[in-house]
């Protein structure tokens, strides 16, 4: 990795647990990752690897008395670029952090109906929102709250500002959410799952409304999901978790066309494609994502891979990162054995 | 807004006429009348009365009429104000009972008031700081609150002011002040001898609260909308008062609301052991010597109380919950 | 550089290869799906049940509540009815459990005498005397349970009197009046729930499912039921049962008054229930495969709702207790010589006396004993039943 190039969000090696009653679970598990500013990655993985407690971890929005992020650094670059700050270090309830959330880095969600209080208006949202990281006066912070509605593609925007959110449609209220969280025109936007609550054609147009706004405001993406379609069409970059851990990574190209780790590969098997392949038997995975509260040593994914059934793996030892071609890094034996060359995560 | 109003009005009097049929034919159960209690306290005391004289007692009153006469006779007054005429009081019920309502209104609202103030605070805090020692302090108090019953509370309240404290806690003044004017000080006896059972009855209803809102929060606080708020760079305290809270209101609304009922009750029990003047000594001497329209009176109006409490609850909810404001 | 194209494609033909009806496969997620099933819902319950504490103190002062009430005769030292005059007003007694190191629980014996300013009854004991308390000692007959007769009795004294709480006025021992009318005050909670229960399941049941005319004609009485205040009901209709009538058939009454009042929140319950219910899968379905509504109602609906039934009418005991408490405390409820625990307070009604005798109020406390513990136990019946909690 070209130390010198400037890396908008560093996340080293970031370990976030939580405390249950049943047990401690794993849930990031040492994840390292680099987003480029004005680039979109895409963060990829069935449900419970952990994508969403990664992005959570980031803005420090997990709850406090049950997680806790054991270790790792999360090193963002702040807009006026002299200093980089950990956020992982940082008072999770302090002015810092406050400083950053919707002014510098923003989140958008997975389910639109519950992600908007549904006894104040759109308006008083946004403008709270706006208000809160600019000085400017009421009234045009209500003018820039229609801009911003304007530029999400919602219509009559001057009587939906007014409107309870419960009078709007899931489309709608994810576009007043996307609104909301460009309204100070952050260089980092998170979205968890944006469009995995809401209907095939929607899901289309928030994508394209992402791609879009992303060129406006020349801001870096992440974009969290388990619907490679979605990544295919918005990624530049794609990182592929499992349990709590970072497997594959790499630009969409390599990963796509040439993916490595088993668990990626059975990803991209298991999306049924439409076409002259309709003989093809689906080639699914195995079996499910373990128990998060058991912890497993040396690899996790063994026990659903098909060259460790097939004996072709022995899968007990530690695995580390290693860069199988420029800036495409695998985690997995299978690619260990000769001189591969490490990469600087482990 | 407007017409959620007029609807709920119009709603409510269907349900009204009812229950005032359903309260007269409940004065009308026991056996007898006015007239045959009347005559068997006189036969008690020594006395008889012949039967021409019954016959005649019984017209005057115009008790040999058929119920829907008598039923009539007492409804048609309603809109005058005008609710009967007590047999045994030989008064207008009105003037009877006027004033003893009005204590009874006055101390259902006073304890409704104090639910409010005192849960909604210990709620937050237990939401806030679960497990935590005041959390659990506050739980235990709050099941205890649940579980004594106010007529006990009242009386343990008794026996403790009057021996340990040495006060005196019965009635609404302490006896050198009954007949002393109107004045600061006579004021202030009176609220001093209101407090206690306004707590008593709001102990009950106030555990319940704290219960609710504490559960109530801790699901809200869980809530995407929450994170979100928070995302936004929002302090803490802002994000808990602006969006937990003010959606954890909405259920307590109705909550308070169904604590009315049981205020009402507890008004009586609680007054009864206190002596306050509230309506219940003479609602039990009215059942009892079937002084039909005051009886009826009072379980009516109490009926109403209740009805309209429920009806200022949901026009509450509904002025702070715009998702109920805007349905069809 | 390893050949990492061809590693990818060597890894491609492994899944292909595999079949996805795999023996082992199968087998490897059946199994871990057998773990789940191995548990049944009552087992589960009964777990989360164990580790709440609190729940199993008040289960287990419930069970002792009950236990005492079958067999209160026994427990009891003296009847319902007996009088010691020369005892009367006796505040409750100290027991003593060492006589010279040994254990051998006894009374002081008393001299009683009367204040001459207050007149207020006093009891001196007697250091002189010393009466030891019997165990299983034999006293006054009776019927165990109204069948068996017997006259063993857990403690006693020969002479003299053993008054765990004192007594009142006409010099009966509160301890044994207390023992003896919890007899009523605990089976008016059952049966009065018993008979809310079954009004209220099939009304709200009946509610819920079938909906509209019927739903809307429930609603509307339950509306009308609840808009009374309840104790300005419950004395109305208490006051309409003749004084003259045979005491069962009082108790029969009151029970039957308080279910009516009681069940409109059963039947809330059980409605809103069966509204979450109608929806799900499963009944639909039954449905589809023919099941009439009879048969969905008691074959799957009340399965379901079992845990809540039981639930809700643990948490309607204490209602039912309160409400024949303040009942009979007014002197509208039972009447002597049925004795509960709310007939055994009127006596405190008297605020002269119980000043100067407080522990007559001692039967209040056991109301609030066992509506806390009711409580207790309800809710931590609840927390169990409820899935979505930890």
């Amino acid at each position: 990795m070209n130390e010198n190039e400037k890396y908008l969000l560093k996340i080293n090696n970031l370990k976030t647990y939580f405390y249950t009653l049943d047990g401690i679970v794993r849930a990031v598990d040492g994840v390292s990752l680099t987003l480029k500013p004005g680039k979109t990655m895409g963060l990829v993985g069935e449900s419970g690897c952990g994508k969403s407690v990664t992005a959570h971890s980031i803005l420090r929005l997990l709850p406090l008395k049950t997680s806790q992020i054991k270790e790792g650094e999360i090193l963002f670059r702040r807009r006026n670029d002299k200093e980089v700050i950990d956020l992982a270090k940082i008072n999770p309830q302090g002015k810092l952090i406050r400083s950053i959330r919707g002014k510098e880095i923003a989140i958008i969600f997975q389910e639109p109906m519950t992600s908007l209080s549904p006894v104040y208006t759109v308006g008083n949202q946004i403008i709270e929102a706006i208000l809160l990281h600019r000085q400017i006066k009421p009234q045009e912070a209500r003018e820039h709250a229609i801009q911003m509605l304007k530029s999400v593609g919602l219509g009559m925007v001057e009587s939906m500002i007014d409107e309870y959110p419960h009078r709007l449609s899931g489309g709608q209220r994810q576009r007043v959410m996307i609104a909301m969280a460009l309204s100070c025109s952050p260089s980092l936007l998170i979205a968890d799952e944006p469009t995995t609550a809401l209907d095939v054609t929607i899901q289309a147009q928030i994508i394209e409304l992402l791609k879009s706004l992303q060129k406006q405001f020349q801001m870096a993406v992440l974009i969290i999901t388990h619907n490679l379609g979605v990544i295919a069409e918005i990624a530049d970059e794609i990182a592929v978790m499992y349990l709590g851990r970072i497997v594959e990574s790499g630009s969409l190209k390599q990963v796509f066309e040439n993916p490595l780790h088993p668990y990626t590969i059975g990803l991209l098997k298991s999306v049924p494609i439409i076409g002259n392949q309709t003989k093809k038997r689906l080639a699914p995975i195995p079996g499910s994502v373990p128990d998060p509260l058991s912890v497993i040593e040396g690899c996790a994914f063994r026990l659903r891979c098909p060259a460790y059934k097939q004996k072709e793996c022995p899968g007990q030892e530690g695995v580390a990162m290693v860069e199988v071609e420029p800036e495409h890094y695998v985690r997995c034996l299978l690619y260990d054995r000769d001189e591969g060359v490490r990469g600087n995560e482990n | 807004m407007i017409a959620y109003i007029v609807k709920r009005i119009l709603g409510m009097i269907p349900t009204l006429i009812i229950i005032s049929i359903i309260t007269f034919i409940i004065i009308q159960l026991p056996p007898g009348d006015f007239v045959t209690t009347a005559q068997a306290e006189i036969a008690a005391s020594g006395g008889g009365m012949d039967a021409s004289a019954v016959e005649a007692m019984r017209i005057r009153y115009g008790l040999d009429q058929p119920m829907l006469v008598q039923y009539w006779r007492w409804v048609s007054g309603f809109p005058r104000g005008d609710f009967g005429y007590s047999l045994e009081w030989s008064a207008p019920v009105w003037d009877i009972i006027a004033g003893r309502l009005g204590w009874t209104l006055l101390l259902s609202g006073l304890a409704l008031v104090f639910m409010w103030l005192v849960s909604i605070p210990i709620g937050i805090h237990s939401a806030r700081n679960q497990y935590s020692l005041g959390d659990n302090v506050f739980s235990f108090l709050g099941f205890l609150g649940l579980s004594v019953p106010d007529f006990m509370l009242s009386l343990m309240w008794l026996v403790f002011a009057t021996m340990t404290l040495g006060i005196s806690a019965s009635g609404l003044y302490s006896p050198q002040m009954v007949d002393a004017s109107w004045s600061l000080a006579k004021f202030l006896n009176l609220l001093n001898h209101l407090w206690p059972p306004v707590v008593i009855m709001g102990v009950v209803g106030t555990a319940e609260l704290i219960r609710i809102m504490r559960g109530n929060l801790l699901d809200i606080l869980n809530q995407q909308y929450v994170t979100t708020a928070r995302s936004k760079g929002l302090v803490e305290k802002v994000v808990v008062r602006k969006y937990a809270v003010r959606m954890a209101i909405n259920p307590m609304i109705s909550v308070l609301g169904m604590q009315i009922p049981k205020m009402i009750s507890s008004s009586i029990i609680v007054g009864f052991v206190l002596s306050i003047p509230t309506v219940g000594p003479i609602f039990l001497r009215s059942l009892i010597t079937q002084d039909m329209y005051l009886a009826g009176t009072i379980l009516l109006l109490m009926t109403v109380m209740l009805l309209i409490g429920n009806f200022l609850a949901d026009i509450a909810l509904a002025w702070v919950d715009p998702r109920i404001r805007f349905e069809q | 550089m390893i050949d990492y194209k061809g590693r990818s494609e060597h890894i491609k033909k492994l899944y292909e290869q595999q079949n996805a009806l795999d023996e082992s496969i199968a087998h490897q997620m059946m199994s871990s799906e057998k773990i789940a099933f191995a548990t049944s819902q009552w087992r589960m319950m009964w777990r989360k049940f164990i580790r709440n504490r609190i729940a199993v103190i008040g289960g287990t002062v419930i069970l002792l509540f009950y236990l005492t009430a079958l067999f209160a005769d026994f427990v009891a030292p003296y009847t319902l009815k007996q009088r010691m005059t020369a005892y009367s007003f006796l505040s409750p007694q100290r027991i003593y459990f060492f006589a010279e190191g040994r254990f051998q629980p006894f009374v002081y014996g008393l001299k009683g005498s009367r204040d001459p300013k207050t007149l207020m009854k006093i009891y001196v004991p007697d250091p002189e005397k010393r009466i030891p308390i019997r165990f299983f000692i034999h006293r006054e007959p009776y019927k165990l349970m109204g069948l068996f007769p017997a006259s063993t009795r857990l403690f006693g004294v020969e002479e003299g009197i053993v008054s765990l709480l004192g007594t009142d006025g006409q010099g009966r021992d509160m301890f044994s009046r207390i023992i003896i009318g919890s007899q009523i005050s605990l089976t008016i909670g059952l049966v009065g729930v018993a008979l809310s229960l079954i009004i209220g399941a099939f009304l709200g049941v009946s509610s819920g499912y079938f909906g509209g005319w019927v739903d809307n004609l429930i609603q509307r009485v339950i509306e009308i039921v609840r808009s009374f205040p309840p104790i300005p009901l419950w004395m109305a209709l208490t006051a309409a049962i003749p004084p003259h009538w045979p005491p069962l058939r009082v108790y029969f009454t009151i029970t039957i008054i308080l279910s009516l009042i009681g069940w409109t929140w059963l039947a809330r319950q059980l409605r809103g229930k069966v509204l979450a219910l109608r929806e799900e899968d499963f009944i639909m379905a039954a449905r589809l495969a023919g099941a009439s509504d009879g048969w969905i109602i008691f074959r799957h609906l009340i399965p379901a709702t079992l845990s809540h039934i039981i639930v809700i009418s643990t948490l309607a005991m204490p209602a039912m207790i309160l409400a024949e408490s303040a009942l009979s405390f007014l002197g509208l409820g039972l009447r002597p010589p049925l004795t509960s625990w709310g007939v055994l307070l009127k006596q405190a009604q008297n605020i002269q006396v119980l000043l100067l005798y407080p522990w007559l109020m001692i039967p209040g406390f056991f109301v609030a004993i066992s509506i806390l513990a009711f409580n207790f136990l309800g809710d931590g019946l609840r927390d169990a039943a409820d899935p979505y909690t930890v």
